[in-house]
């Protein structure tokens, strides 16, 4: 069995074991570029060794995990606190032409060992979904050789995050957007986020436009609650230049305009970076 | 100083205007207030409170109240006061007239305003306890066109069936209502010439919508002047019409829902009466009912006494159309433009929009297609290829309409959301954050997104329909010219230097 691949583990940058977007971060991580939550990946081998073989019909997973893999997944769970983020982490993710932006599914908020089994074979079950297929179709993307690392990770108690173009392709300026509380929901698109624009080089003529959110995704307690959003999110100037910071680093380290997203809580947190799509 | 900053500034609120008029106890009840407010009832219907009790009051709400609340409290207050004004103004004003000569206006001004300050004495703790709902308010507020809105999405699904209209009907039924307003001119205007048949559809949509907002009932309004049941006959007898039968409404079942529901159905309801009061006073300043909504009460009364000074309101009215925000500085409030409203949805998106609906490029591109708005994930079925898909917001349930979609108009969203990425990557235009994109389009038209050059993209109605097959080529033309000739300065598919 194909052994538990820790975020701080030389193995873990191979993307064709711990999938793209946890070898992103965990090369991140390795050359202290970025602080990313503690986590782990659970490697491409597991999903591969539960799948039925090519052509066979019904559900492309046959079984639950064997017991021999579960048990190696919670050894790794005790040295996490939760509550987690269980992310899909495929082998074709995250490339600069195909995102899967929103296509596979990551599961927010998971606290106990059998809500974790059940969110990672989800997260498996979501490289063969119907989304996957229509997404790779329209796309002329063939997924038969791809496979599924799941990304494991303490979920940030942010009180603020979002996602930053460190260069957007029509203008080349900086777009940072930023809602109050986790970010799940501004990803998706259901609703407006408040929105910074700027040009790298003179970083205090900015633009500014608060967003129209109405409820925020907050850890309380260990658990996710929805908040009511009583003032749109808005960044300090030092938020705003530890971003900047951070955006610079991870597109000097990468060499390409990234699309990073992150969560503030303390401290800024990188919880994904992707090449910006064309 | 941005807007951000000025809102987080503690601002003054002047609630002695809410309070005289007898505000105070709801205030007091919404607030959960733990003290008692003497009170005492004059003759002229107002209240009177202590001086002291009001400076507590004052205190009290100034500690407890967020500066949403505070901004939204001086917001209603202001259109109290407006409104207030006018009806006082419009007690002197001997010779307006509405059009009719049966009719002394005074007499329907005042009734009017009496139910417009219940009306307004209801709506009001809802609007203080409720701040989340501030977009919604400042938006009622702001536009203040009750019950014609049909476009409006708190609609009831069956009202919104009835949306689209055509704009006779709309004229017939807004005439309807303004009848209906002023009660006794009904039979006059009916006389004059309002007589005739009305469309079927427009005769379902007015049932529908007495049925499902009962806003001419009076279960919550008490000593209206008018009674459903003598309305409903006045329609019936004056339209020579049987009314088809009327089914039930749906009751909702949160208490929320309901008291959401109320707030609406007050607020439409006051709109609804100071509607032809205020248009009167439109018809003189040479500008029309919304335009008048833009100005305050002192303006308004400084125009009627000097009627000279026509062409500096309208320009003003022109200036604030574009959004503005009204600020209480030291007691007195200023008018400013909106800078949030003016650049971004947020403050008061404009309704029924006749030109082109901005917003934010996410994907570069130029796409001609047919409408397709998608209200549920169940819509995505009837997405034809090459169809412009307009939407709230496209989260990843939304995932069948990517597919075959020749590009992609949100009302809601970011730039860096999964959907924007997703265009980007199909090579579709894409606009995130337009809002009135869905109100400004029939589903099946022919439109246009244009999303090729700079940062603000555009949804417009197609100037010429191109036959079914032919929907697309634009974008493929210009994606075949940007590619050869990259001077052009277009931006295709996904804007990037290639």
């Amino acid at each position: 069995m194909q052994p538990i691949l820790q975020l701080s583990d030389p193995t873990c940058r191979e993307q064709a074991l711990a999938g793209a977007k946890a070898a992103r971060l965990a090369q991140l991580h390795q050359a202290g570029v970025a602080k990313i939550p503690p986590g782990f990946a659970i490697p491409v081998q597991h999903e591969r060794m539960l799948r039925h073989p090519a052509g066979a019909a019904g559900s492309p997973h046959r079984g639950r995990p064997p017991e021999s893999m579960t048990e190696l997944w919670f050894q790794a769970l005790d040295k996490l606190r939760p509550p987690l983020a269980v992310r899909s982490s495929a082998t074709c993710e995250d490339s600069a032409k195909a995102s899967f932006a929103g296509v596979f599914v990551s599961l927010l908020g998971i606290r106990d060992a059998a809500g974790f089994v059940e969110a990672v074979e989800a997260v498996w079950h979501s490289l063969t979904g119907d989304a996957a297929r229509l997404y790779a179709e329209r796309l002329g993307l063939d997924l038969g050789g791809e496979a599924m690392a799941v990304l494991v990770q303490e979920l940030v108690p942010a009180s603020k995050a979002g996602v930053m173009y460190t260069r957007f392709p029509p203008s080349g300026r900086t777009i940072i957007e930023v809602c109050e509380g986790l970010a799940d929901g501004q990803v998706a698109g259901a609703f407006t986020p408040t929105q910074y624009q700027l040009d790298r080089a003179w970083p205090q003529e900015r633009s500014f436009s608060p967003g129209a959110q109405r409820e925020a995704m907050v850890v309380e307690a260990g658990a996710l609650r929805r908040r009511p959003v009583s003032r749109q999110c808005a960044l300090t100037s030092a938020e705003l230049n530890a971003l900047l910071a951070a955006g610079v680093a991870v597109e000097r380290f990468f060499g390409t305009p990234q699309d990073i997203e992150f969560a503030i809580a303390s401290d800024l947190h990188v919880v994904q970076a992707r090449p910006l799509n064309r | 100083m941005t807007w951000q900053d000025k809102l987080n500034r503690p601002i003054p609120v002047l609630f002695e205007t809410l309070v005289l008029r007898g505000l105070g106890a709801p205030l007091a009840t919404a607030l959960d207030i733990p003290f008692q407010l003497g009170a005492r009832r004059l003759e002229d219907g107002n209240v009177s409170y202590r001086a002291e009790d009001l400076a507590r009051l004052r205190t009290h709400l100034s500690s407890r109240l967020t500066t949403e609340q505070t901004y939204l409290v001086s917001f209603c207050n202001r259109c109290w006061r407006r409104s207030n004004e006018l009806i006082r103004r419009s007690q002197r004003l001997g010779s307006l007239r509405t059009g009719d000569p049966d009719s002394t206006c005074d007499d329907d001004l005042r009734r009017s305003w009496s139910s417009w300050t219940e009306a307004v004495t209801a709506v009001m703790p809802f609007l203080v306890v409720f701040p989340a709902a501030l977009d919604d308010v400042l938006h009622q507020l702001g536009s203040f066109q009750g019950v014609l809105q049909l476009d409006d999405p708190g609609l009831d699904p069956d009202l919104r069936a009835s949306r689209s209209l055509a704009a006779e009907e709309a004229e017939a039924y807004e005439r309807i209502l303004r009848c209906v307003a002023r009660d006794g001119l009904l039979s006059a205007q009916v006389r004059n010439g309002a007589r005739g048949p009305l469309p079927s559809r427009l005769q379902r949509s007015i049932d529908t919508h007495l049925e499902a907002y009962d806003w001419l009932g009076l279960s919550y309004f008490a000593g209206s002047p008018w009674s459903r049941d003598q309305l409903l006959l006045r329609l019936a007898a004056d339209l020579s019409r049987p009314r088809p039968s009327r089914r039930r409404p749906r009751v909702p079942i949160d208490p929320l829902v309901l008291l959401r529901e109320h707030r609406k159905n007050a607020l439409e309801r006051s709109a609804h009466f100071m509607r032809p009061v205020l248009s009167c006073i439109a018809e003189r300043t040479g500008t029309d009912y919304d335009g008048l909504l833009h100005l305050a009460a002192d303006e308004i009364e400084a125009f009627l006494e000097n009627e000279a000074r026509g062409d500096a309101l309208r320009e003003k009215i022109a200036q604030r159309q574009g959004g503005f925000a009204v600020e209480l500085k030291g007691g007195a409030t200023e008018v400013r433009p909106h800078r949030v409203a003016a650049t971004r949805a947020g403050g008061m998106p404009a309704r029924r929009q006749a030109g082109p609906v901005e917003g934010q490029v996410a994907s570069g591109g130029v796409h001609q297609g047919r409408a397709r708005i998608l209200r549920s994930p169940e819509d995505c079925l009837q997405v034809e290829p090459g169809d412009v898909v307009v939407t709230r917001c496209l989260t990843p349930d939304y995932v069948q309409a990517y597919q075959r979609a020749g590009a992609i108009v949100t009302e809601e969203g970011g730039v860096t959301c999964h959907a924007a990425a997703v265009s980007r990557e199909m090579g579709i235009p894409c606009l995130i954050a337009a809002p009135g994109a869905i109100a400004s389009v029939r589903d099946g038209e022919l439109v246009v997104v244009d999303a090729s050059s700079g940062e603000r993209g555009t949804l417009r109605k197609a100037s010429r329909s191109l036959p079914d097959g032919h929907a697309g080529s634009v974008r493929r033309v210009v994606h075949r010219c940007s590619s050869c000739v990259p001077d052009l300065g277009i931006s295709c598919a996904s804007g990037g230097p290639r």
